[in-house]
């Protein structure tokens, strides 16, 4: 390929990225180009006359000013410079002058792409110049400027730059370098948190910021170099915020001086380790821009290379770009108003501008629906403070660099304000207290026996004397095995009043735990009943109770006096961790008693509090949830049976007057459930939750039915004592992300999310949460060693708080924070997992599974099998939902890589001896798994149909009942299984749509046989749902399934018909006109929707049937909108008029191979009739196009799926469509184009042209022509444009 | 994230003798004392195994003695 074709004389060829700008104004939606404003000031030193002439002298000098494009014949621009064209100097008024400019429209097609003008004001003069993006960019225009410079201080310019365009010669050999990086599957395209369920809309937000004076002046002073150290500084921000070691995001460029558009981005990739300096990053970067820019390549050829791949990034070479760009240096006397600013591509585009005056500016410009703006702001700060940490201490590790500064950190990580103070006394101590001040008040109500707080007081004090007897007293562990209730209650307030640290155990849990638990945590005394003897270990060296034999008999009531100090132990509470035997966690009273004193004020509890706590005594939750109301004088509700049915539950409420309620959340979506059903949900004060995750969907539930206006969800591993955190809202509240917020810490504490290098995450970065302050636990009993490993040192309670040699418990839970400050919980460290470079967090991709309908229990693996990794989802849902709708639903809410490649909807999760979820034993994800064999054909008919269908699918296990599409049956499969029916059932008409409708050998023979199959031409996508209908039309070779995506997207209430492809019929007919191809659609629509509202979608070159059925339909159907997804028309290969040119010899030689051709092709007689029908001039294309193929002509036909076939019936509809005129036509379009088809510069069709209702196209980036139709971001925008349509309908 | 990155920790302890690990490469935090050469992370908590015999804190041993 040579630089600069001459294209017929009238100019040269386009670069890439200049068809690409055309093809987007073409369709009427120029961003992410702007029109480029230069604004120079000149000041008063000058006069009119000579900032004119200066003017004037650079409109001669510059070729741009010259400059015209052209259309040809089938689109294509070329583009020629005249001296005749040049474009007059203008005079506007001053003010308002640089929107002016940046308002500016031209016409491409032979109209001048710039304008030039002059003005005046009090300070001087201003003079401006706008230019549309397809002609030139910063590069022209700092030509431009420093060409007006020159001229007006007389000083010797540069000579006008040459017409030369960029080089563009043997690109393409440096594609394979750069593929070879952009398919690593190692690097990631690095991006910032996304908002929660944003989309990458057209709308865009913009931030700024000027570097601190010092800062900038240091790098405005670098040089060249300048560009790598924002790069690197970049590079290192991104990696922190993504967590991603090997990552790449675009450098942008443009030539200095240019006379054309000359801005292109290329891909960086960076390995950033944490420990890498500063310094070592910056060289890194500084090799791989020199090494890129050493084999540049438009851009526009490695997106269209990587587009090709389903599921490529919509970013292949970055998500961020970063532009750095000086102002040119210009005499004193001039500056600049306006510069121009590159195109704002990707999520988030950022132009470092070094100014002339010594200001450096970050201008941040990204997806407003993607990011908040807060988060942006943000970003710009934590580049700066990169920047500058680089260049203080060029040997700092990358990942030591703080982000955040100390004031930020204690901000997120504080507390909920609380300025009262703490009773010091320990937790038995204030309950005691209410049996001297209000000794008749209820404190207890269990099992029909009701406490009073002077009775609970009396018992725990003779059983305390009693335990005083048997040596009990600090630091002594006494186990408490009595099932929960009245007695437990008092058991354990016996063992406190002792001095002792109470082991609450389960007589109902298995007895190897339990023993366990006796002789790890050294009790000395057991208080149990008699009927729990027998669980007790045989030679256990400790003193037993029995609550039974009364053992406080004829000890005294009054409160023992034994002191207990603040670091002395209350409790040993063992977890149930998923490996290994449970830890005992040791958890002192100072903490213990000031956790539940702050946490009664977090849940505004008073002596009113009447307490129904759901959670087991096993779980430390479960006494927070009762000492905390009799800490207060209230009381407790304690539910004697193990389970109580929603019902009990909340008769139990009713009956006693309970006002708050504490439950596990499974539990509480059942509650929630059954007050919905019944509407007999109690009124309370209060409802606290806590024990998992939380999703959206059950909160809403909670939220509406339980009749409560305050909500608690609590959080907290037991090494942090209770619920650490807490999320305190009011009824009604939404949350943004998978699972409802922590919220933040409680008391004194502090909730950190830190990185692996402990480093505090900015707000939206994942990390893990650590909860330090005086709220943490001792540690594990006898396992010095993995306290050590679990309770770190608190590196940040120095600075914030003044506490110094604090520690902070690292909880294994991976949170981030929200921008409220709250905390999110995402999923267990030990779960995520890294694929293609990006670290997921199966929890959030869980928890969108338990949002689908029918859902109830989720789990998301990366397997391995076989070598290669991949998300596989299991769901747990009735039969009736399918995996295929379940990944629907996950491709419309989920960002790419977070989709799985499986999904398995299981009748229950397999479960090990522990209860939990066993994830050796889930199945791997296969073709569908049915009992046994498939069933085996009944009749001579179906063994027939069942033998072609095995064959083509390639699978010999298929039942007669079996789906065929489920069974790996595809679209041009389909075809063929069809043409072998039709040759053994001649006569049939059987179509893609009866296999459609019935998808079974079975029901597809019963048709048969029946004679019922129906020549149909529609499929119905959807059958059902309320509003109008949408008419789906085919694009070349396209299958209706291919709108199966689609249609799950625009959801249950929109029914959706798809039109078989002409293409695909069997049989040829030749020459047809586009109006008889529509013709069985048309009569369709009208027996479906005569007189009624409905829509048309037409995909690629179905959108040309789209108008003419809609032509044909005119005034007969309510067409509220047609959807014309990129649509193109024939380009230059077979448009009329267009003449194609040939090499001396060519022609000649390409007739010879079509000749010889010709005879080796058993598809000749289809050939001969094709090339029989075409002109001479379409005759010529036609040896063109054949010329232009790169791979030899097949000869593989004529079967449906060959590749001779499809070329076949290419040729074919382009003969039909060059015959097609589109009419004028007064209806609404709505269009879409692929990003891809706009960077090839293919031409579109302008709907604008044809009728006064079409608006300009949105741009749909990161896909092309075939994968549009799947592509979530394009279904996002195609139904919100049909709800407009069908707004009030 | 479950082991964080660097390679070489310290034992450290603090002024209640509650011990943990630290990374060797970072400045230890105040209140705390480095109590062992750089090693592996296993090696440092296997260390704290061997010499941390007493959990309750230091002045609750003295109050007790």
């Amino acid at each position: 390929m040579s630089g600069t074709q001459v294209l017929e004389d009238a100019g040269v060829e386009l670069t890439p990225g200049e068809k690409q700008v055309c093809a987007h104004d073409q369709v009427g939606q120029l961003a992410p180009y702007g029109v480029q404003v230069l604004l120079l000031r000149a000041d008063a030193r000058w006069k009119t006359a000579e900032v004119r002439q200066a003017a004037d002298a650079v409109l001669n000098l510059h070729p741009v000013f010259r400059a015209r494009l052209h259309r040809l014949a089938g689109g294509e621009m070329c583009r020629s410079e005249q001296a005749e064209n040049r474009i007059g100097l203008a005079e506007r008024p001053a003010k308002g002058l640089e929107a002016a400019l940046a308002g500016m429209r031209f016409d491409l097609d032979g109209g001048a792409g710039a304008f030039a003008c002059v003005a005046a004001d009090a300070e001087g003069h201003l003079f401006g110049v706008a230019l549309h993006p397809a002609f030139g960019d910063a590069g022209v225009l700092n030509a431009v400027a420093l060409g007006f410079a020159h001229a007006l201080t007389g000083e010797a310019g540069a000579a006008a730059p040459t017409s030369a365009a960029p080089a563009a010669e043997a690109v393409r050999d440096q594609l394979p370098g750069w593929r070879e990086m952009l398919e690593d599957a190692a690097c990631a395209v690095a991006r910032l948190p996304h908002r929660h369920g944003g989309s990458e809309d057209v709308a865009r937000g913009c931030a700024e910021q000027g570097l601190k004076p010092a800062l900038a002046d240091t790098l405005c002073r670098e040089g060249a170099g300048v560009e790598a150290r924002f790069a690197a500084a970049l590079g290192i921000v991104l990696s922190r915020c993504s967590g991603q070691r090997d990552l790449r995001f675009a450098t942008g460029s443009v030539r200095a001086q240019a006379v054309r558009r000359s801005e292109d981005i290329l891909p960086l990739r960076l390995q950033i380790d944490p420990g890498s300096s500063a310094a070592a990053v910056l060289e890194q970067v500084q090799a791989e821009l020199a090494k890129g820019r050493a084999r540049t390549v438009p851009s526009e050829f490695l997106v269209q290379d990587m587009l090709r791949r389903e599921g490529a990034d919509r970013h292949p070479l970055g998500a961020v770009t970063l532009h750095v760009r000086r102002d040119a240096p210009l005499p004193d006397g001039l500056g600049f108003c306006a510069v121009p600013e590159p195109a704002a591509q990707g999520e988030l585009l950022l132009l470092v501008r070094l100014c002339s005056d010594g200001r450096v500016i970050l201008r941040a410009s990204y997806a407003r629906d993607l990011f908040e703006p807060a988060l942006i702001g943000r970003f710009l700060v934590h580049l700066e403070r990169v920047l500058e940490a680089g260049l203080a201490d060029p040997e700092q590790a990358a990942g030591r660099i703080a982000l955040l500064s100390r004031e930020e950190l204690g901000t997120l990580s504080a507390p909920y304000e609380d300025g009262a103070v703490n009773d010091p006394r320990a937790v038995h101590e204030i309950i005691s207290d209410h049996a001297r001040q209000t000794p008749d008040k209820t404190a207890l109500i269990s099992g029909g026996q009701e406490w009073s707080h002077g009775t609970l007081n009396r018992r725990a004090n003779r059983l305390a004397h009693r335990l005083r007897t048997l040596g009990v007293g600090a630091e002594v562990p006494v186990a408490v095995m009595v099932e929960r209730g009245n007695e437990a209650v008092m058991a354990i307030l016996a063992a406190l009043k002792a001095g002792g640290a109470f082991v609450p155990i389960d007589p109902d849990h298995p007895e190897s735990r339990n023993h366990h638990i006796l002789s790890d945590a050294g009790v000395q005394a057991v208080i149990t009943r008699r009927r729990h003897l027998g669980k007790l270990p045989e030679g256990l060296k400790a003193r037993i109770l029995c609550l039974d034999d009364d053992p406080g008999a004829g000890q005294p009531e009054t409160d023992p006096d034994v002191p207990i100090r603040r670091d002395q132990m209350a409790y040993i509470m063992y977890t149930s961790g998923s490996t290994g035997k449970p830890k005992g966690v040791a958890v002192e009273h100072g903490p213990l008693s000031d956790h539940l004193q702050d946490t009664a004020r977090v849940y505004e509890m008073s002596s009113e509090s009447r307490e129904l706590p759901f959670l087991p005594f096993s779980s430390d939750g479960g006494h927070e949830r009762w000492m905390n109301p009799l800490m207060m004088g209230g009381s407790a509700v304690i539910p004697d049976g193990p389970l109580w049915t929603p019902e009990q539950s909340f008769a139990a409420m009713r009956k006693y007057g309970c006002n708050n309620a504490s439950i596990p959340t499974s539990y509480l979506q059942q509650l929630a459930e059954w007050a919905s059903e019944t509407g007999e949900g109690p009124e309370m004060r209060l409802y606290s939750f806590g024990g998992e995750g939380l999703a959206q969907a059950t909160f809403d539930l909670l939220s509406r039915e339980l009749r409560a206006p305050l909500l608690i969800n609590g959080y907290g591993p037991t090494e942090t004592i209770m619920t650490p955190m807490v999320w305190k809202v009011r009824a009604g509240t939404r949350f943004e992300g998978a699972y409802a917020p922590l919220g933040r810490a409680v008391g004194n504490r502090r909730a950190y999310v830190l990185d692996a290098q402990l480093m505090p995450c900015p707000v939206g970065v994942v990390g893990e949460i650590h909860l330090g302050g005086e709220g943490v636990a001792r540690g594990y009993v006898n396992r010095p060693g993995t306290t050590a490993d679990r309770f770190i040192p608190d590196p940040f309670a120095p600075e914030l708080d003044g506490r110094e040699g604090a520690r902070m418990y690292r909880s294994g839970d991976l949170g981030r924070w929200r921008e409220d400050g709250t905390i999110e919980f995402l999923g267990r460290v030990d779960h995520q997992v890294k694929l293609n470079g990006y670290r997921i967090e199966p929890g959030e991709i869980e928890a969108a599974l338990l949002q689908q309908p029918g859902v109830s229990e989720a789990l998301v693996l990366l397997r391995e099998d076989g070598g290669e990794k991949r998300l596989v989802g299991y769901a747990v849902a009735p039969q009736k939902v399918q995996e295929e709708q379940l990944m629907r639903a996950l491709e419309a809410q989920l960002p790419r890589h977070m989709v799985p490649s499986a999904i398995v909807v299981l009748e229950r999760m397999p479960t090990n001896a522990n209860a939990k979820v066993d994830r050796a034993a889930l199945p791997l994800p296969g073709v569908r798994r049915r009992a046994g064999q498939g069933e085996a054909p009944a009749g001579e008919a179906e063994a027939a149909v069942l033998a072609v269908w095995r064959e083509e699918t390639g699978n010999p296990d298929m039942g007669v009942t079996d789906d065929f599409f489920d069974m790996g049956g595809r679209s041009l499969t389909a075809l063929k299984v069809l043409a072998r029916m039709r040759k053994a059932w001649p006569g049939t008409a059987l179509t893609i749509a009866d296999l459609f409708d019935a998808p079974t050998v079975r029901a597809l023979t019963r048709r048969l046989e029946a004679g019922d199959a129906t020549g149909r031409q529609a499929i119905a996508l959807r059958g059902t749902g309320s509003r109008p209908m949408l008419y789906c039309f085919p694009g070349l070779l396209v299958s209706t399934r291919e709108y199966l995506r689609l249609t799950a997207y625009l959801g249950e209430d929109q029914p959706v018909t798809g039109f078989l492809c002409h293409s695909l019929n069997e049989e040829k007919h030749l020459n047809v006109a586009v109006q008889d191809v529509v013709a069985p659609y048309v009569d369709h629509i009208r027996r479906q929707s005569a007189g009624r509202p409905c829509a048309f979608l037409g995909w690629s070159w179905g959108g040309l049937l789209a108008w003419e059925a809609a032509r044909q339909l005119h005034g007969e159907v309510d067409l509220r909108m047609i959807g014309m997804v990129d649509v193109c028309d024939l380009g230059r290969d077979f448009a009329p008029g267009a003449v194609p040119r040939f090499d001396p010899g060519e022609r000649e030689t390409l007739e010879a191979e079509l000749r010889a051709w010709l005879g080796k092709t058993r598809m000749r007689a289809q050939w001969d009739a094709l090339i029989g029908a075409m002109d001479a001039l379409c005759y010529e294309q036609f040896l063109r196009f054949i010329g232009n193929e790169a791979e030899p002509l097949p000869f593989d036909g004529p079967e449906v799926s060959s590749r001779e076939h499809t070329f076949w019936v290419l040729i074919d509809n382009a003969l039909v469509f060059r015959q097609y005129q589109l009419a004028q036509l007064d209806v609404p379009v709505a269009s879409f184009s692929a990003g891809d088809t706009l960077s090839r510069g293919l031409s579109l069709v302008d709907w604008r042209q044809v009728s006064p209702r079409a608006a300009p196209a949105e741009v749909v980036p990161g896909t092309n022509h075939l994968h549009i139709i799947g592509d979530q971001l394009f279904h996002g925008r195609f139904k919100a444009a049909l709800e407009r349509a069908f707004e009030g309908v | 994230m479950t082991q964080p990155g660097p390679d070489q920790w310290i034992c450290v302890r603090n002024s209640e003798g509650r011990w943990s690990v630290w990374p060797a490469d970072l400045p230890v935090p105040a209140g705390w004392q480095a109590e062992s050469a750089p090693a592996d992370r296993g090696a440092c908590l296997a260390e704290i195994e061997a010499r941390w015999s007493d959990p309750r804190p230091e002045a609750l041993q003295e109050a007790m003695a």
